[in-house]
């Protein structure tokens, strides 16, 4: 059962003629009383989970929608779930240490997947995954995403049931060897330019290219948009490629520091690799989802039932009126029979493909499907 | 019409005549495209500026690129124009592709003139092996070469050159021709050349030193022994009281300049590396009582005493160089005496390890004498060299012995080493590793007799062939003295035939006559009919150095060896232990 509400009133005369394993709720930072919003849930539906985040714009089947909160209640017949959560505090903001106890609190003998979904501000989501991945076994899939607020960069927040926090990672583990999974995670993003040595920086923060204040050089290429830092560094991403010539990453801007010249990216820029910038145009994002979706429906055998779309933020400001595009061009592949949810988010979870290592991504349509 | 619109907008508008419509659900509508037209204006001016950022930043690097690789061709064009080795491009079937200015100084051709042509028409009058090994490159077959060869320029000048080649590929792994250098090493060939020259020169010239000291000792061995074996023989003839100091001295110093040849001749041995050490079975004790006897009577003279000092017994035959053994004690200790004016000389022996078959033995020469000072003390084993100037004059001595005992020993695989402080003895030490032989000795060297005392020998005949009138007369005197019969043959001829004549108890054969040297005639003699002959001592009497002749004296089947200027004593000796093992015999 799935529904768009745009008010809490709408939540009123809301029913469901099943009992709900769990609530996947994708909200945005606009919507009025959030608060309100999930005490009501809570008094319908005390016993299910409700899992979630805020969004830079929330999915719901074909559409993509803005101030509202895509609400889809399933019912899993042969799957159990499990949800964690972890305060980042704890960790004194740790993410390789979060995962590890976000891991650690889900494992089970019988772990099928881990969802997981994350503050989208105050954490580094290449460390989060390492730490995720340390002790999981090739068995167990983990998929998810960073949580958006529109394109403002302030306050992302988590729904862990009957709350809705700041600065938490929260995962939901699926239990059973009944669920099949499919995932995939396309981009659709182009290099252009010089190939840059980055010649100094920190985890996440990028001081220098080739030897240049790196933040100037980047300013010169945004033009009249580099005023709107860093929101409109989601328009451009950076391709980075280590010696090792694999696929190379897509890294997304959080934050700029003039100061510094620097720049804060979603994952770690390593020191030493080298960096391109990259562009898009609206048909090669929508070819780029649509790659995704293929990749995710040969990843199994049967049609899946439930399918979440974790889609970065940067495609929908390149995309704009045609965001929806790429959602129906995901849905025509995964076929009618899907259930299609998911946000517009600051991070994307997933392995590029079946058997490979799960990472961090950003500027992609990162698709996870269920079914049992 | 809302006037904000996006200009293309409203001019659509307008001609659609749509510009004065006010239907709110239009408005909706042309909002939404009013924003799309706006945003990709701002697309297409933000691709622009990406254009333009890209357009600008590739022309800065693509000229940063070529001003670096022209600094990079002119830095690589000036060195190739300036080496003055030759570096060469060729193609596949050795064409010359590049060739810098250094080719034109080295082969007289201009390079334009060579370029494309086949590098065999301009390196000429190779040499058959070097036509070989370059042809090879024109059938593909070299990877990697460097050879030295020779050919001539253009002006007809032979150059040594030294040639490397490496076959080149493109980035398909495909070989394209060929790279190398061409350095000129004429010179550095000719002062090799040159050197191997004058090293061959060296060695004549030392070879025609050598025979030249080989030739100049045996001519003056020959009167020496004739002086010699005078004062001997003077002195035996009781001389007046006045006389016998002269003869005395006549005879010390011809000894001791028949010494100073021998030092001098195996000085030069031991230099030219000509020295080969005997490996022979001897008694150690017999040298200790030779020496003792020797030098016994040498330290009585001087009033000093001499003794040996042993640890413990030893064994009754060993093997090695006896004869250099003995020839370094004998030197040592004498030096020793030499310089020691009161007090003592003790020849000192110490077994420090002995087994079953081997014995390292330790000697050291111990004197009360002079000294030497601690700065003389390295150059003591230098040749030709004494602790001063006074020392020669006051002592004698050719300043070899030192230098002949140290190098002996090094060749043995063992060191002379020295003790010693201005005024308070000298010690010199040495040890030696022998290997024991468990048997009994073949030598037998007992304690000399005094020339005076010698006995006669009557009864016992002796050949004696030598071609030296002096010579002659000095053995005639020797033999007639200790009532020998004798006959002389002036050549080894004579010495066959009379030999084959008469039955003589011995032969004395000197080994350097007319007509039929000695080694010839001892070999006759063997080989005569006459039985008497087969097993008759023959005894070489030669001028030269016992281990030079020593080798072949065996091979042609004599006995012994006697030095000439002979030792009467040495003689008598020889004479009488064939009397004995004749009279045993008969």
């Amino acid at each position: 059962m799935q529904k768009n509400l745009a008010t809490i009133a709408e939540l009123e005369s809301f029913t469901l003629d099943f009992d709900p394993s769990a609530i996947f709720l994708f909200m945005s930072p606009s919507f009025k009383n959030k608060t309100g919003f999930i005490e009501i849930l809570n008094e319908k539906f005390p016993d299910t989970i409700k899992f979630g985040c805020s969004t830079s714009g929330e999915i719901l089947g074909n559409r993509v929608f803005d101030g509202t909160v895509s609400l889809t209640a399933v019912h899993f017949e042969k799957t159990s779930l499990n949800m964690a959560e972890i305060h980042l505090n704890d960790f004194n903001q740790d993410s390789y240490q979060v995962g590890h106890e976000l891991y650690k609190q889900l494992e089970a003998d019988n772990l099928r997947h881990i969802m997981v979904l994350s503050d989208g501000l105050h954490v580094n989501g290449a460390e989060l995954v390492k730490g995720l991945q340390e002790n999981s076994p090739e068995t167990v899939t983990i998929t998810g995403g960073l949580a958006g607020d529109a394109a403002d960069f302030k306050e992302t927040f988590l729904i862990c049931s009957k709350y809705i926090k700041s600065k938490r990672v929260i995962g939901l583990g699926f239990y059973g060897d009944d669920l099949k999974i499919g995932f995939g995670s396309k981009g659709g993003w182009d290099s252009f330019g010089l190939e840059r040595l980055v010649t100094r920086s920190k985890n996440n923060i990028l001081y220098e290219l080739d030897g240049e204040p790196a933040l100037e050089l980047y300013k010169s290429f945004l033009g009249d948009k580099a005023k709107d830092l860093p929101g409109s560094g989601l328009l451009f991403p950076l391709s980075m490629r280590g010696d090792d010539n694999k696929t190379p990453v897509v890294r997304t801007i959080l934050g700029i520091d003039e100061k510094e010249q620097s720049l804060t990216f979603a994952g770690d820029i390593n020191q030493g690799s080298y960096v391109r910038l990259m562009k898009a145009n609206v048909d090669r994002l929508i070819d780029g989802a649509e790659k995704s979706a293929e990749v995710t429906k040969n990843s199994i055998d049967e049609d899946c039932q439930l399918a979440f779309l974790i889609s970065c933020v940067g495609r929908r400001l390149v995309l704009k009126q045609m965001a929806e595009d790429e959602i129906e061009a995901v849905n025509t592949v995964l076929g009618d029979q899907v259930y299609t949810t998911g946000f517009y988010s600051y991070g994307e979870i997933a392995p590029f493909k079946k058997s490979t290592p799960c990472t961090l991504h950003n500027q992609t349509m990162t698709i996870t499907t269920f079914s049992e | 019409m809302k006037q904000n619109y996006h200009r293309l907008l409203k001019r659509q508008l307008k001609k659609a005549g749509l510009d004065k419509e006010n239907d709110p659900k239009l408005d909706g509508f042309l909002a939404l495209v009013d924003q799309a037209y706006h945003e990709f204006n701002a697309d297409f001016s933000h691709l622009e500026n990406i254009l333009e950022m890209s357009s600008q930043e590739l022309y800065s690097t693509n000229k940063k690129l070529k001003n670096h690789v022209e600094a990079i061709t002119g830095k690589l064009e000036n060195v190739a124009n300036n080496i003055q080795e030759v570096i060469f491009e060729t193609d596949l079937t050795g064409n010359w592709q590049y060739l810098n200015p250094a080719w034109e100084k080295l082969t007289g051709y201009k390079v334009h003139d060579c370029l494309g042509y086949p590098f065999s028409n301009f390196i000429e009058n190779l040499d058959e092996r070097d036509r070989v090994i370059l042809n090879k490159l024109s059938q593909g077959h070299i990877k990697e070469l460097n050879e030295i060869v020779t050919a001539r320029t253009r002006d007809g000048e032979k150059k040594w050159l030294d040639v490397s080649i490496k076959l080149v590929h493109d980035k398909e792994n495909n070989p394209t021709g060929y790279i190398g250098s061409i350095v000129d090493i004429t010179e550095q060939k000719n002062i090799q050349l040159a050197l191997i020259e004058a090293k061959d020169k060296e060695m004549k010239a030392n070879k025609a030193k050598d025979e030249f000291l080989s030739t100049i000792s045996h001519e003056i061995r020959t009167p020496l022994n004739a002086v010699i074996g005078i004062s001997h023989l003077l002195l035996l003839e009781n001389p007046k009281e006045s006389q016998i100091e002269n003869l005395t001295a006549l005879n010390y110093s011809s000894e001791h300049l028949v010494g100073l040849v021998n030092d001098i001749l195996d000085f030069n041995k031991i230099e030219s590396g000509n020295i080969v050490l005997e490996k022979s079975i001897f008694s150690l004790e017999n040298i200790l009582k030779s020496a003792e006897s020797t030098f016994g009577s040498m330290a009585k003279e001087k009033n000093i005493k001499f003794y040996i000092e042993q640890d413990n017994p030893l064994p009754t035959c060993l093997i090695g160089d006896s004869v250099r053994i003995s020839q370094i004690i004998t030197n040592l200790v004498g030096n020793a005496i030499k310089f020691t004016e009161k007090g003592s000389v003790i020849l000192k022996l110490e077994q420090l390890h002995r087994n079953q078959n081997t014995l390292k033995i330790k000697f050291d020469i111990i004197d009360t004498g002079i000294g030497i000072a601690a700065e003389k003390q390295d150059s003591i084993f230098d040749a030709f060299v004494q602790a001063n100037s006074n020392t020669t004059r006051k002592f004698g001595g050719s300043g070899l012995g030192l230098a002949i005992c140290k190098k002996l020993l090094q060749i043995m695989d063992t060191n002379l080493s020295l003790q010693s402080a201005t005024g308070e003895g000298t010690t010199f030490s040495f040890t030696l590793d022998l290997e024991i032989h468990n048997g009994s000795s073949t030598k037998k060297n007992g304690a000399k007799p005094e020339i005076s005392n010698l006995t006669a020998l009557d009864g016992i005949s002796v050949l004696v062939a030598e071609d030296n009138t002096l010579n002659i007369l000095v053995i005639k005197k020797f033999l007639s003295k200790w009532k020998v019969n004798f006959d002389i043959a002036e050549n080894g001829s004579i010495a066959v035939k009379k030999a084959s004549q008469k039955n003589y108890d011995f032969i004395l054969m000197d080994l350097q006559m007319p007509i039929m040297n000695g080694y010839e005639a001892a070999k006759k003699i063997r080989q005569s009919t006459n039985p008497h002959n087969i097993d008759i001592p023959i005894i070489a009497l030669s001028a030269s150095p016992p281990a030079d002749v020593q080798n072949d004296i065996r091979k042609y089947g004599m006995d012994g060896h006697i030095s000439k200027p002979f030792d009467p004593i040495e003689l008598h000796q020889t004479l009488k232990r064939i009397k004995s093992l004749s009279s045993k015999i008969l």
